[in-house]
C-alpha cells in the first residue's frame, strides 16, 4: 500500500523547475553569443597585453614629466603662461559658470518637453514626436556641438554654455518623462473627476509626486555638465580645459598636472555637495 | 437623477459582458450601496456613470444629460457635479490637506491663477467648509502623506465635497481601512449625504456595512442586478442568490448590523 502511493506520488509530480532544459538552451546561447560579441570587439580594437606590459618605462617617463605639479606663484620670463595656480580660481569660476548656465537653460526647454513626453500625459503622436526630437539631440556628441557654437558664435565660454543646454536637454526631458509616467496615476483620476484641466492636472497630480526626482536629475546632471565643461576647453571654449590644453601644447606638463588636480578637486566637491543636497531631497 | 438602460460594458473580447444592466434608477437623495462578490462588476457601475468605462450599448442619463450622446463640455459639467472617493484615496501625499481639498475647486477656478495656487475668496470658503465639515481643521497644514488611512479617506471625502456634488460615487470608500475607521468614515459620508442633500452612490465589500448605512441596496452578480430593495429585504436566502454560495459566514443576520439608522 504504501509503495503504492509513493509510486503514485512520484509519477505525478512535476519536474522541480518547470520548462528547465529550454533555459539552459537560452543561456548557453546568450553566453555564446555574449563572447562571440567580446571577441569582435577584442581583435576589433587591436587590443594588445604585451604592448600593455612593455609600457611602464613610457608611462612612468610621462608622468615624471608632470611631477611635481607646478605650485610656484609668481610668473617668469622663461614660461609663456602664467603660473596655473593664479589661474587656478578664474577658470573654476568658468567651468562652474558655464555649467551652471548651460544646466539651468536645459532644464527650462526639458521642463516643458518632459511633460509633452511623457507617455501617460499626451496623445500619441505628441509624445512620439517629443521623444524623437529629445532623443535626436541626445545623439549628438557635446564635443561636436561645441564645435558647432564655436563656428556660429565665436571663441569662448558662450558656445559652452549652449552646447552644455542643448545637450542637456536629451537626457533631461527623457528622464523627466519617465518619472511623470511612473507616476501614481490615481490622483491624476481623481482631479480629472473634480473638472481639472490638463495644465492644472500637472501642476497637482504629476508635479508633487515628480519634484523632488527632478530636483535630484538636474543636481545629478549638473555634476555630468562640469565634467563636460571640462572637457568643452578642448575646442576653444573657456574654463579648465581650455588651460589644460594650452599648457600641454607648451609642452609645460607639470602645470598640465596642476590644473587636472584642480579640475579633479571641483569635480569631487560638487559632487559630494549634490549628493549632500539629495539627499536632504528625499 | 440617474437613470441607466440597456447598459451594457465588455471588457477586451469576453464572452460575457462585465455589466449588463436593464433598468436601474436612482432618485436625488438616495443613499445607495451597490454590493456582489469581487468582479461582478461594482466598480465598473460606478466608473461607467463618470465616463471612465466606454459602454458597448445603452443609454446612461445623469442630472438630466445623456452622457453618451453628450458634447464633451456637457460632459464635464456634469462631471463636475460628481464627486468620486475612491478605496486608495488618491490624494497627492507631498500636498497639505488644505491643498489637496482645494484641488476639488479646480474645475470651477480660472486656470492660470490657480497654477500658482491663487484660488478667489469664493472657492477658499468652499474648500474650508469642506475641511471643517470632514472634522480636519486642525490638522489642514499638514501634508496628506503623514496622515493615517481613515484620516486621509476624510480628506478626500472633504475634496468631492469641495465639488459641491450632486451626486457622491464612493468606490469601495473603506475596504482599506480597518473596521473602527470603516465606520467612521461611513458615518461620515452618511451625514454629509443628509447634510447637503446630495445622492450618495457607494460600493461595498462588506454586506452588514451596506445594511447599516445604505437605505436602499443593489446586489450584483456576474454584472447583472440580481437584488434591488431596502436593507430589511435582504435575507440570508438573498445573500445567497447574490454571493452565490451557501453558509455565508461573514453574513450573520441582524445581529451583526451595528449603528443601523
Amino acid at each position: 500500500m504504501v509503495e503504492k502511493t509513493s509510486s503514485n506520488s512520484t509519477a505525478t509530480m512535476p519536474s522541480p523547475v518547470p520548462g528547465k532544459g529550454k533555459r539552459l538552451l537560452a543561456q548557453v546561447a546568450f553566453l555564446a553569443a555574449l563572447m562571440a560579441f567580446l571577441g569582435w570587439s577584442w581583435t576589433g580594437t587591436e587590443m594588445n597585453l604585451s604592448e600593455l606590459a612593455n609600457s611602464g618605462p613610457r608611462l612612468s617617463n610621462f608622468l615624471s614629466r608632470m611631477f611635481p605639479p607646478d605650485l610656484t606663484w609668481t610668473p617668469t620670463e622663461a614660461r609663456p603662461f602664467v603660473p596655473p595656480l593664479r589661474l587656478a580660481g578664474e577658470t573654476v569660476a568658468v567651468t562652474l559658470q558655464i555649467s551652471l548656465l548651460g544646466t539651468f537653460l536645459g532644464t527650462l526647454a526639458a521642463f516643458g518637453l518632459g511633460f509633452l513626453a511623457a507617455e501617460n500625459l499626451t496623445p500619441r503622436w505628441v509624445h512620439h514626436s517629443v521623444k524623437t526630437f529629445l532623443a535626436l539631440l541626445r545623439s549628438i556628441p557635446v564635443l561636436v556641438l561645441a564645435l558647432l557654437f564655436v563656428a556660429a558664435v565665436g571663441l569662448g565660454p558662450f558656445p559652452g554654455v549652449l552646447a552644455i543646454a542643448i545637450h542637456s536637454i536629451g537626457m533631461l526631458g527623457k528622464l523627466f518623462a519617465e518619472q511623470c509616467e511612473s507616476a501614481e496615476w490615481g490622483v491624476w483620476e481623481a482631479l480629472d473627476s473634480a473638472g481639472a484641466g490638463w495644465l492644472q492636472k500637472i501642476r497637482f497630480a504629476i508635479w508633487p509626486q515628480v519634484a523632488p526626482q527632478f530636483a535630484s536629475l538636474i543636481l545629478f546632471r549638473i555634476d555630468m555638465n562640469i565634467r563636460d565643461s571640462a572637457v568643452l576647453g578642448f575646442v576653444g571654449v573657456g574654463g579648465l580645459g581650455l588651460w589644460i590644453e594650452n599648457y600641454r601644447r607648451a609642452f609645460d606638463y607639470q602645470s598640465v598636472a596642476t590644473m587636472v588636480i584642480v579640475t579633479m578637486l571641483v569635480v569631487l566637491a560638487v559632487e559630494q555637495t549634490s549628493i549632500q543636497i539629495r539627499r536632504r531631497l528625499r | 437623477m440617474v437613470t441607466i438602460e440597456h447598459l451594457e460594458v465588455r471588457y477586451g473580447k469576453n464572452k460575457s459582458p462585465a455589466l449588463a444592466i436593464d433598468s436601474l434608477r436612482i432618485e436625488a437623495g438616495e443613499r445607495v450601496a451597490v454590493i456582489g462578490p469581487s468582479g461582478a462588476g461594482k466598480s465598473t457601475l460606478l466608473r461607467s456613470l463618470k465616463g471612465y468605462v466606454q459602454p458597448v450599448q445603452g443609454k446612461i442619463e445623469i442630472l438630466g444629460c445623456n452622457l453618451l450622446l453628450a458634447s464633451r463640455s456637457q460632459r464635464n459639467r456634469v462631471n463636475r457635479r460628481m464627486g468620486l472617493i475612491y478605496q486608495q484615496f488618491h490624494l497627492a501625499p507631498r500636498m497639505t490637506v488644505w491643498q489637496n481639498v482645494l484641488c476639488g475647486r479646480l474645475g470651477e477656478a480660472r486656470s492660470l491663477p490657480s497654477l500658482f495656487g491663487y484660488f478667489p475668496k469664493r472657492d477658499r470658503r468652499i474648500a474650508w467648509e469642506a475641511v471643517c465639515e470632514v472634522g480636519l481643521a486642525d490638522l489642514a497644514h499638514q501634508r496628506a502623506g503623514t496622515l493615517s488611512g481613515g484620516e486621509q479617506q476624510r480628506v478626500a471625502v472633504a475634496r468631492a465635497l469641495a465639488q459641491r456634488p450632486s451626486l457622491i460615487l464612493a468606490d469601495e470608500p473603506v475596504s482599506s481601512l480597518d473596521p473602527l475607521r470603516a465606520g467612521e468614515v461611513l458615518e461620515l459620508l452618511s451625514e454629509v449625504q443628509t447634510h447637503h442633500d446630495t445622492t450618495l452612490f457607494m460600493s461595498l465589500h462588506q454586506p452588514r456595512l451596506a445594511k447599516a448605512y445604505a437605505k436602499r441596496i443593489i446586489g450584483l452578480r456576474n454584472g447583472r442586478v440580481v437584488f434591488d430593495g431596502p436593507p430589511d429585504a435582504l435575507t440570508t436566502s438573498t445573500m445567497e442568490g447574490i454571493y452565490g454560495g451557501k453558509n455565508l459566514l461573514q453574513f450573520d443576520g441582524d445581529d451583526a448590523v451595528t449603528g443601523s439608522r
